[in-house]
């Protein structure tokens, strides 16, 4: 199996590259015979994927310690559910995930356009099959998948016991879709260039890989910060390692490009925005791999350094200069035929928020990269660490999460004075009740007063706007309100898919600004003896210790948790040991936390289980964190936002198809 | 450029400049020193300053009553400094162990620490336990 893997990876590597010769040379030719076989040979790429994949899983489940990868990710012990996860456990399998997930969306979206955008097809087919030869150029040269070690361990090393959680297993492969799936818009952006069809088609046949894509990288990003959360231990969800930040970075600019494209489709501006947009977007997913494994900025995460990073970085200086080029070339065409109207319209505000996420993916970028940056500017290394990530953002997640009160209720074009009045009359009103009421309710600091009460506006504004549609779709058609309103997201799934993704980010900032209220505190405890934490009190009964596994040490402690003089249970956070063998025996012990978390929209009670000392003592730390519960119920709420903007929506092809037409005509 | 641009362009270079001065602030505030143990050395006291290096074997001393950790850090150059971190140490804490501590090195030589990181647990081992394989 291993040979069919290997030779798979190495068929790939040719047949990707001929894809790439045939597509181009079809395409300069005019020879759709070329071109289809060009299509073709993507698709065989992702069957020799498959099969590459096949390979691995066998491998990995037949436990053939022989492959230096199953040896460095599983043991004897591991249970099937995590052996096969651990196919993503390392950067190998990662890489032919990675590619394989590539040739997926590819010929996914070369059947969906098997009967239209002829013309950008062949460039689309370049531009992945470009991107699928890095994937197999590093997968059989610098990386190789199925590498063999030079003897037969009778066990692997096993995996590492952090990742065994159900959060770390499903949070890489949603991170690369999002990743993956960038590349579909990127790659019809690219051949809208090289082919100098520059209207809307390219940004209205992506669109829907676009909002997959973006959601999939919020996904992702949440799952992680929710594992850090409940595994780390440490009390957070997110610290601004550069690692997360790498999947931060995409995530802004694509958020900046799912606005701007709608200013494209409907006023026919921002070309050249656009299309740089969406190539920085491309190249952010590209650089957060080349920063990790390059080695050039350290984190907190030990990626092997390695020369995979050597080899994105070459392919991200590449596609860099490409795609200037391109954008440099085609600027005579994306030229608009039309300006801003005027500062008071749809269009100004969005592009206010461009700038704003742009602004803010180009702080976190200096910041991440500050290290590098002051070196060569002052010959010192100097890092910036989470309070400079937490003062930049701040001001600027809230200034965008005013703007998505304040956009949506601005119209097209040119709004009027007394328009925009009257529709932000209702919500101001409201939110100078929810401000007072907050304040009433204790909030009296200022940052969170004010990022609460821009909550309360942001609310106001999508509740507002929600009822006066269902109110005159239900005057019109003769319809009660709750079904005008059930009719009114139907027919317009995009709009009212939007705003559903909005509360969500109204609920994740509720969730932000808990944290301006955090509070933690720590003791050595003797059974007995309490600590206090915010309204908790915390008594210190017992510890027990087990042996559940041959390999594992299992330590439980109990406290009695108590809040206002109530009991409202135990608490028992667990640190347990984990022994990691070698191959040669030799035996590591690897100490984690398993925290206790109780939870409730109001506050998290966070208690974590540090450590038994010899004098028989326990320390424990408990963190009181407010508000994290909203934070998940925000990322669920975009979930179902996102799939409602997806959803297949019959007027909206409609339209679609007609514009094709007259495109076309 | 007509009038609405204009007042756009405005708008933007306000924000930009916005942007700007928080960054600049930021790490005016909040940059710190990344030195390796032996720079640091040479570089005497200092206060706002990142070290990375590795805890050195047989120096690890835990005072678990009071949560204070002492241990000497060390890098390649041998060069090795006196660390003290009171806090809970962490979970992958141990003997030649890649660390980064932030704090302030003082007159007598001594690193008190406000922040201990370990290298986090990834799944990117790779390179490392291929060779130690070999």
């Amino acid at each position: 199996m291993n040979e069919i893997g290997e030779y798979s990876l190495l068929l790939a590597l040719t047949v990707t590259l001929y894809a790439m010769g045939a597509a181009l040379l079809g395409a300069r030719l005019s020879h759709p015979r070329m071109i289809a076989s060009g299509e073709y040979a993507l698709a065989v790429t992702f069957g020799l994927h498959t099969l590459a994949s096949i390979a691995l899983l066998y491998a990995l489940l037949t436990r053939d310690f022989s492959l230096e990868y199953v040896y460095s990710y599983t043991n004897q012990e591991l249970g099937k559910f995590y052996t096969a996860s651990a196919f993503w456990a390392g950067q190998k399998g990662s890489l032919l995930l990675w590619a394989w997930m590539l040739g997926l969306f590819s010929i996914i979206a070369l059947w969906q356009n098997r009967r239209q955008n002829r013309g950008l097809m062949p460039w689309v087919v370049v531009i992945l099959a470009a991107t699928l030869s890095l994937f197999n150029f590093i997968m059989v040269f610098a990386s190789p998948v199925f590498e063999r070690l030079p003897f037969m361990p009778h066990d692997g090393h096993g995996l590492n016991p952090m990742l065994q959680n159900p959060g770390m297993i499903f949070h890489p492969p949603t991170l690369y879709v999002g990743f993956v799936a960038f590349a579909i818009p990127f790659a019809f952006a690219m051949a809208a260039l090289i082919s100098g069809s520059l209207g809307d088609i390219w940004i209205r046949t992506t669109r829907r890989w676009t909002i997959f894509a973006w959601l999939f990288l919020t996904f992702g990003n949440l799952l992680g910060a929710n594992w850090a959360y409940v595994e780390l231990g440490w009390g957070g969800y997110w610290a601004w390692d550069p690692v997360e930040n790498a999947s931060f970075l995409p995530w802004l600019t694509g958020t900046a490009f799912l606005h701007s494209v709608m200013i494209q489709e409907k006023k026919d501006m921002l070309k050249v925005w656009n299309v740089t947009l969406i190539s920085i977007t491309f190249a952010l997913t590209i650089f957060g791999t080349f920063i990790t494994r390059s080695g050039l900025i350290s984190s907190v995460h030990s990626f092997g350094e390695s020369t995979v990073g050597t080899y994105f970085g070459v392919f991200l200086v590449a596609l860099i200069l490409f795609s200037t080029a391109l954008i440099v070339w085609r600027l005579p065409l994306l030229r608009s035929a039309n300006s801003l109207d005027a500062l008071l319209s749809r269009e100004a505000s969005f592009m206010f928020n461009n700038l704003v996420l742009v602004g803010a993916a180009f702080a976190v970028l200096w910041g991440t990269t500050f290290p590098m940056i002051s070196e060569v500017l002052r010959g010192q290394k100097i890092t910036v660490g989470p309070p400079f990530f937490n003062q930049v953002m701040t001001p600027i997640g809230l200034i965008l999460l005013l703007l998505t009160g304040i956009c949506p209720l601005i119209a097209w074009r040119k709004a009027s004075w007394g328009n925009t009045k009257k529709n932000f009359l209702a919500p101001f009103a409201l939110t100078l009740g929810g401000a007072a009421s907050l304040f009433m309710m204790g909030f009296r600091d200022p940052l969170p007063l004010i990022s609460l009460t821009i909550c309360v506006f942001v609310a106001s504004t999508i509740g507002m706007d929600l009822l006066r549609g269902g109110l005159a779709r239900s005057a019109g058609a003769g319809e009660s309100v709750p079904v005008a309103l059930i009719n009114l997201v139907r027919r317009n799934k995009r709009r009212y898919g939007g705003y559903l993704i909005h509360i969500g980010v109204i609920c994740a900032f509720v969730g932000f600004t808990g944290a301006y209220y955090n509070q933690e505190t720590e003791a050595a405890l003797k059974p007995g003896e309490k600590i206090s934490v915010g309204e908790y009190t915390l008594t210190f009964h017992s510890v027990k210790a087990e042996k559940p596994k041959q390999t594992l040490d299992k330590l439980t402690a109990t406290l009695l948790v108590e809040k206002d003089g109530e009991k409202l249970g135990y608490a028992t956070p667990e640190r347990n040991t984990y022994y990691m063998k070698d191959w040669r025996g030799e035996v590591t012990p690897q100490p984690t936390s398993e925290v206790a978390i109780r939870t409730t929209y109001k506050e998290d009670l966070y208690v974590i289980f540090a450590s038994l000392n010899e004098d028989g003592t326990v320390t424990i730390k408990a963190h009181v964190n407010p508000l994290v519960k909203w934070l998940w119920l925000g990322g669920a709420l975009m979930g179902v936002g996102g799939i409602v903007a997806m959803w297949p929506d019959r007027r909206e092809r409609k339209r679609f198809e007609a514009r094709h037409a007259a495109a076309a005509a | 450029m007509n009038k609405a641009q204009k007042k756009f362009a405005v708008g933007a270079a306000i924000l930009v400049a916005a942007i700007g001065y928080l960054i600049f602030t930021g790490v005016q505030a909040s940059g710190t020193y990344y030195y390796t143990v032996a720079e640091a050395l040479a570089m005497g006291p200092r206060s706002s300053l990142r070290l990375e290096g590795k805890v050195a074997p047989g120096t690890i001393q835990a005072d678990t009553a009071s949560l204070t950790l002492k241990f000497n850090i060390t890098d390649a150059s041998q060069a090795s400094l006196p660390v003290v971190y009171k806090g809970v140490t962490p979970d992958m804490f141990q003997e030649n162990l890649d660390v980064v501590v932030e704090g302030a090195l003082d007159q007598s030589g001594q690193f008190t620490a406000t922040r201990l990181l370990t290298s986090c647990p990834s799944k990117y081992e790779a390179a490392g336990q291929a060779t130690k394989a070999n």
